[in-house]
């Protein structure tokens, strides 16, 4: 299937790697003849040009396309990209910058000018960046199927119950299922003899947010409840994060330097504290309460000022700290060095488009850990190598772990004796390099 | 400024204006007034029609003069500040020419509270032997200044504003008025209708509570402009208490912004019950109702009068209408006194024909020194000031608080003036508080079963002045006061007539 990308920056070459790697032709156009020679290193065809030009889509063929993605950073070059795209009959995905055009992370509003989904970079990942803070011992948090399912990523603290003892030995909730360790950056398949010790990530499967909570309960703290987050920047993510956690009741403190952005966040926001203040003032911290946040994430468009506040927040003892990034690549460096989350808006955005070219058969798959492990959702087919095999005879227990099982709606956390049925969905936890063996599974 | 622009609209404006001479003519004939002339013409009746045709022909000339064109914002305020001065010179002619008045400077006076729906007068007492059609014409002063100031506040200042003049910006503080239609004209024509038709019901209502036509009409004409001009001495006092409530609700309309009359007829009762200003304005008066109440219970009232005079005396003030159904300065205690003193500043709604400084800026102003509050405990806070959803700009904010502070500026000067001239401090403090926020009786020597005649004779002047001000929110009068106006080359060309 041929697949057209206009823009190709972090959105453009997470989309073209993806779709390539599924074996359809990808077309990669950017005005930029930098951003051409960047995207060479790809697999894919490069055209130089403006992607919103008629002539242009026209010599590349566009009649043959199925899918058309426009990912440039200028709304107005996507949407008239996108326009043009759909009278030649495809299938088409814009990205929509800053909050003025849209106000959900996706948008079918555009549909009538020829944009069948309109996706917002800032808006995606302020809802994950706010879903995160809401779940006090969570540093990362993905929910699949509509919220069936949610993998949560969290890490195992010095007071916490279950550290030092051996998982057999845990009584996990029902409806839970421990999916991966990740030890000092190695990722285990967990067995019943292993020991959990303090600071290993666990990430674990929960069958929708009532046995989430459970979980939360047994590995968090005596204070479950998130109360006071700071963030910094009030950039279009920034704000956006700030009003979905003050809505749901967090006490939220918004420090940005710019008297402009600070003075624009105030009139949008009605019930956070807008502070006009630079972050890296200790003096600014203390004052405005860092001592006190269970939760800090900084969110202006420079990586280096947010990882500097991020590591100072750190430092001051905030338990949960978040910083957005802008390069895809820098993501699992920085969760290295001791801040908890790294939100990419433009991994999140390239992941979220992927999920509506179905067509496309894109594997749906969910990077976690800074891309170490990805779960994988597979659906099991008629002639799928799995069908009628139980969990523990398949080949796929030796390539991954199998979380849950979604059968008819209903979600199964499986033993090892539950038989893989035609029409299954299942969420497989997978290292990286592992990943081609199992999709080959189904 | 192109001063002939300004005399040519100042022309047409008399001229719908001379209109309003045929009214009292009406009143002339039916009550038959002496001395009747010709054996049927009542010669209160000639005069009105002179004064119509004298209006007319000043019309044409100034139409001759100038040229009606579209005007420029300064040009439009020196118009509304000119005409309110031109109409009540001319509406004070009959006074002098029925010999109501001797006295020029009463005259002006009268004409001038007529104008701005003040309701202070300087008439003798009782107000019963003077000819009806002069007392009518008083009261439709008084509804012709309501339907100027809906015009002042939607049509001109909304314009204004727009353009980007901030010194006027303090006259649409936020939602406040809010354009009905995207044409001024249209929404000004609207809001004249439903101020026409809150007219009607309320004669209708006065009719079924037994009143005479002409009291009827009288009283609904200085009820929903918030004047408060009545043919009786005892005002509103000398009707059974249905009346009282009849009009304690008219004037609690009268207090709103217009163009929530307009959504409620709409049928948005939603948007109508959310707007912040009106929620401030009903506590408010729910406020001073229950504290009145108490009050009144203390002294030995009874329940259902307590309630009814209280809410009353309270609306009377807070919508400066200025009826008086008691002499609250010598019934009622000091508290109650100086609670309606603190009233006369407040107003009603903007958008409304209310004077005072208006709920909306009240609200601004309270809401401002909460902010001050916060960033006084924390300097590096940054906030904002709100009206419901809206948030209120800097610039806004900073007319508000001038306005705020001219207000009281104006208002402490001319109480000392007051008091310079030889009324006492109570007298000259309520006197000035009640004709610069368009409310009418003061306490003391101004007080509800007194009249301005207490004051020495040009102190009225002074006082006419204020109302002046008052009405046209400070800074479109004080306009007039920039000498740079005269001198433009336009103003001396007219003048020297050397065209």
């Amino acid at each position: 299937m041929k697949v057209l990308i206009i823009g190709a920056g972090e959105v453009g070459f997470e989309l073209s790697e993806s779709i390539r790697r599924k074996g359809h032709d990808v077309i990669l156009v950017d005005k930029k003849r930098k951003a051409c020679e960047d995207a060479s290193v790809l697999d894919v065809k490069v055209v130089h040009g403006n992607g919103a030009r008629p002539e242009l889509l026209e010599s590349i063929d566009i009649k043959s396309a199925r899918y058309f993605f426009a990912v440039t950073d200028d709304n107005e070059t996507n949407l008239v990209a996108c326009s043009i795209a759909k009278s030649t009959g495809c299938k088409t995905i814009a990205r929509i910058n800053g909050l003025e055009y849209i106000q959900s992370p996706v948008s079918k509003r555009f549909s009538q000018i020829g944009v069948d989904f309109a996706v917002s970079p800032e808006l995606i990942i302020a809802k994950k960046i706010s879903n995160i803070i809401n779940v006090p011992p969570a540093i990362d948090r993905n929910l699949f199927m509509g919220g069936k399912v949610n993998v949560l990523e969290f890490k195992v603290l010095k007071k916490s119950k279950i550290a030092g003892k051996k998982i057999k030995d845990i009584r996990f909730p029902s409806n839970v299922n421990l999916g991966a360790i990740i030890r000092e950056n190695r990722v285990l398949v967990p067995h019943g003899n292993d020991k959990l010790l303090e600071d290993d990530e666990l990430a674990v499967v929960t069958c929708g947010n009532k046995s989430e909570k459970k979980m939360v309960k047994m590995v968090g703290r005596k204070k479950n409840q998130v109360n006071n987050v700071m963030i910094v920047g009030a950039t279009d993510i920034g704000i956006n994060v700030s009003k979905r956690l003050s809505d749901s009741g967090v006490s939220v403190t918004l420090i940005d330097n710019s008297t402009k952005k600070a003075r624009k966040a105030a009139e949008m926001l009605r019930n956070v504290r807008v502070i006009k203040g630079d972050a890296r003032d200790k003096k600014v911290l203390i004052e405005e309460g860092i001592l006190r946040m269970d939760a800090f994430a900084s969110t202006t468009n420079s990586e280096e000022f947010n990882v500097l506040v991020s590591l100072l927040a750190k430092i001051y003892g905030v338990e949960k700290t978040i910083t957005t990034v802008k390069e895809v690549g820098l993501k699992s460096l920085i969760e290295t060095v001791g801040i908890d989350f790294a939100a990419s808006p433009e991994l999140d955005t390239a992941n979220t488009m992927l999920r509506f070219a179905k067509e496309l058969n894109p594997l749906q798959a969910t990077p976690i850990h800074g891309g170490d492990i990805y779960i994988l959702e597979m659906d099991v087919k008629k002639n799928s190598k799995v069908i009628g095999q139980s969990l523990n005879e398949s080949e796929l227990s030796k390539q991954g772990m199998v979380g849950a099982i979604i059968r008819g709606g209903r979600t199964i956390i499986p033993h090892g004796n539950e038989v893989f049925k035609n029409g299954d969905k299942v969420i497989i936890f997978v290292l990286k390099e592992k990943i081609t063996e199992v999709e080959e599974l189904f | 400024m192109r001063w002939k622009v300004v005399i040519g609209n100042l022309g047409s404006i008399l001229r719908l204006f001379g209109l309003a001479f045929f009214v009292p003519i009406i009143p002339a004939f039916a009550f038959s007034e002496d001395p009747i002339v010709f054996g049927f013409l009542p010669f209160n009746a000639i005069i009105f029609l002179f004064m119509a045709s004298w209006t007319f022909s000043l019309s044409f000339l100034f139409e001759a003069v100038g040229k009606i064109d579209d005007f420029r914002n300064e040009e439009a305020i020196v118009i509304v500040s000119f005409s309110w001065l031109l109409l009540a010179f001319i509406s004070s002619i009959p006074f002098l020419l029925m010999g109501v008045f001797v006295s020029p400077v009463n005259a002006f006076f009268e004409a001038m509270s007529g104008m701005t729906t003040t309701g202070a007068t300087v008439l003798s007492y009782p107000l019963e032997v003077h000819p009806k059609s002069i007392m009518l014409w008083r009261g439709l002063l008084q509804w012709i200044g309501g339907m100027g100031v809906i015009v002042l506040s939607v049509a001109i200042l909304t314009q204004l504003s727009r353009g980007g003049l901030t010194l006027l910006e303090s006259e649409a503080p936020g939602p406040s008025i809010t354009r009905l239609k995207p044409k001024i004209k249209e929404t000004a024509k609207i809001l004249w209708y439903i101020y026409g038709l809150l007219s009607f019901s309320l004669i209708m209502l006065l009719l079924g509570a037994g009143l005479t036509p002409y009291n009827a009409v009288y009283h609904a004409f200085t009820t929903l402009s918030t004047g408060g001009f009545s043919p009786h001495t005892n005002s509103i006092g000398v009707y059974p208490p249905i009346v009282h409530w009849i009009i304690i609700f008219f004037m609690i309309a009268a207090g709103m912004n217009f163009s929530l009359h307009f959504q409620f007829f709409k049928g948005n009762i939603k948007t109508v019950f959310k707007n912040p200003e009106l929620r401030f304005y009903l506590t408010v008066i729910a406020g001073g109702t229950s504290l009145t109440f108490i009050m009144l219970i203390l002294t030995g009232a009874t329940p259902t009068d307590a309630i009814r005079d209280g809410m009353f005396q309270i609306l009377t003030v807070i919508t400066t209408t200025g009826y008086a159904t008691v002499d609250f300065y010598n019934d009622w205690p000091e508290f109650g006194r100086m609670l309606l003193l603190v009233l006369m500043f407040v107003g009603g709604s903007a958008g409304s024909t209310a004077g005072g400084m208006k709920i909306v800026r009240i609200t601004l102003i309270l809401k401002m020194i909460k902010r001050k509050f916060k960033e006084f405990v924390n300097p590096r806070r940054v906030t904002v000031v709100r009206m419901g959803d809206n948030v209120i700009t800097e610039g806004m904010l900073n007319s508000v608080a001038m306005f705020f502070s001219a207000y009281l500026l104006i208002f402490v000067l001319g109480a000392l003036i007051m008091v310079a001239i030889g009324m006492d401090m109570v007298s000259g403090i309520s006197a000035a508080a009640t004709t610069i926020g368009n409310v009418g009786p003061g306490l003391g020597m101004v007080g509800p079963a007194e009249n301005f005649r207490a004051v020495p004779h040009y102190g009225r002047l002074v006082l006419a002045l204020l109302m002046w001000i008052g009405r046209l929110e400070i800074f479109t009068a004080i306009v007039l006061f920039n000498p740079s106006l005269y001198k433009e080359r336009g103003l001396r060309r007219i003048f020297s007539f050397r065209r």
